[in-house]
């Protein structure tokens, strides 16, 4: 992954801020933009469903969607902040 | 249609980890509701004081908190939203909302006998990584030698005690929110100090710790007094990059067995915390499971399915057997 240079500390003097790395924020981007399937949140079963060919099934129990099996999504969208002491 | 939850789940609905506990407490009779804290300025809510009740008005749906609530499964709050206002500094509108529901959530904390999994206070308590680092070598974990620091001299120290085989990270929150973008701080391994200046030593500490060079990342999973482990590992014939999250191969999760008495410890450190969840990163270096860092609410759905662990069940289980403790009383 490439390191981000325009916020080197050139300009901020923050030891850190010369490893940083793009990441997807939160709220900025739904982690479900890049899916080419039909996706929505079920209120019944409180979960999130995807649209595929035979009907519509769990998006936890749905192959085609590599990026839920792996922790590294988590990061690109930023949520290892956790709650961030809700909202604060 | 008048819903009375026993079990809660405060989340977001991209948490696709809590989707697990979901579908488990669906196979469950007892009534639980998910209220993603993102939607929260569209669903009309009241905390009425005399029947002590918080009752959220949603569609047809009335969902009434009140004295049957047993279990809270808390887990990323997702921030309550509201388009931009015209002539309004966006952050500071924003501010203000999600100040208000964080207080109206947090008084759910108003009802006694409420099992939280994990409670807010909790998860924040934890965060700060210098009370882990205490707990953790007071309990008798094996930590790597470690240096939190804004002092030049001292880090320059440290640096020559380790041969200059350094990993430096973030005291907190590694995540910036950035006109230009949003970026996450690594963990980063340096061998050399000349590039700093002084004054971004100085302008906030920073972790400085031991570089574990042919070590294996293993992320242990507490939930209650049961204990997940799994080794990560890369493909064969290939090795991971000093931050295992960076790398862009298949990766491979292997579960393990800890020793009992690091189970016993990992149990320990969570209930030290007043956890009941607890993601914990360990590095081993032969039969030495070195200490990282505890996450209150640390991923774990890359776990449920790539390695077939039952985490959601874990989860489930927990807010259930509060439900069960309740009717023992009565």
């Amino acid at each position: 992954m490439s390191k981000v240079l325009d916020i080197s500390t050139k300009k901020v003097p923050i030891l850190l801020f010369r490893f940083t790395t793009p990441c997807r924020g939160r709220q900025k981007q739904s982690l479900w933009s890049e899916s080419s399937h039909k996706v929505r949140y079920d209120e019944c079963l409180q979960l999130t469903v995807v649209c595929g060919d035979n009907g519509e099934v769990p998006a936890i129990e749905f192959e085609s969607l590599p990026h839920l099996a792996t922790k590294k999504n988590d990061i690109e969208k930023g949520e290892d902040n956790k709650d961030r002491g809700m909202w604060s | 249609m008048k819903l009375v939850p026993e079990i809660l789940l405060l989340s977001n609905k991209e948490d696709i980890s809590l989707d697990y506990v979901s579908a488990e407490l669906n196979r469950h009779p007892y009534p639980f509701f998910r209220l993603n804290c993102e939607d929260l300025t569209t669903i009309n809510c009241s905390f009425h004081l005399l029947e002590k009740e918080f009752v959220l008005v949603k569609g047809e749906s009335e969902i009434v908190l009140g004295s049957a609530l047993r279990s809270v499964i808390f887990r990323r709050p997702g921030q309550p939203y509201i388009s931009p206002v015209s002539g309004f500094d966006e952050k500071q509108i924003e501010n203000y909302v999600s100040d208000q529901w964080s207080v109206f959530i947090n008084g759910l904390r108003c009802f006694d006998d409420v099992k939280w999994i994990n409670s807010p206070e909790a998860d924040r308590f934890c965060e700060n990584k210098i009370l882990q680092l205490v707990y953790a070598q007071e309990l008798g974990f094996a930590i790597p030698d470690t240096l939190i620091s804004s002092d030049r001299n001292c880090i320059e120290n440290f640096f020559a005690k380790q041969h200059s085989e350094v990993v430096v990270k973030a005291l907190c929150s590694p995540l910036l929110e950035l006109e230009t973008g949003d970026f996450f701080i690594f963990s980063n391994a340096v061998d050399t100090l000349e590039p700093f200046s002084d004054e971004e030593f100085r302008t906030t500490p920073s972790i400085f710790q031991q570089l574990i060079k042919d070590k294996i990342d293993v992320r242990v999973t507490v939930c209650g007094k049961t204990v997940f482990a799994v080794e990560i590992r890369a493909s064969i014939g290939k090795t991971l990059p000093m931050d295992w999250r960076t790398s862009d191969q298949d990766l491979q999760y292997v579960p393990i067995e800890l020793p009992l008495a690091l189970q016993k410890k990992c149990v320990s450190l969570t209930k030290k915390f007043g956890l009941t969840f607890g993601a914990i990163d360990f590095v081993r270096v032969g039969e030495t499971f070195l200490f990282l860092e505890i996450n209150p609410a640390g991923e774990w759905g890359w776990l449920q399915r790539r390695a077939n662990l039952p985490i959601a069940e874990a989860i489930a289980a927990e807010a259930l057997a509060s439900l069960r403790d309740s009717q023992c009383k009565s």
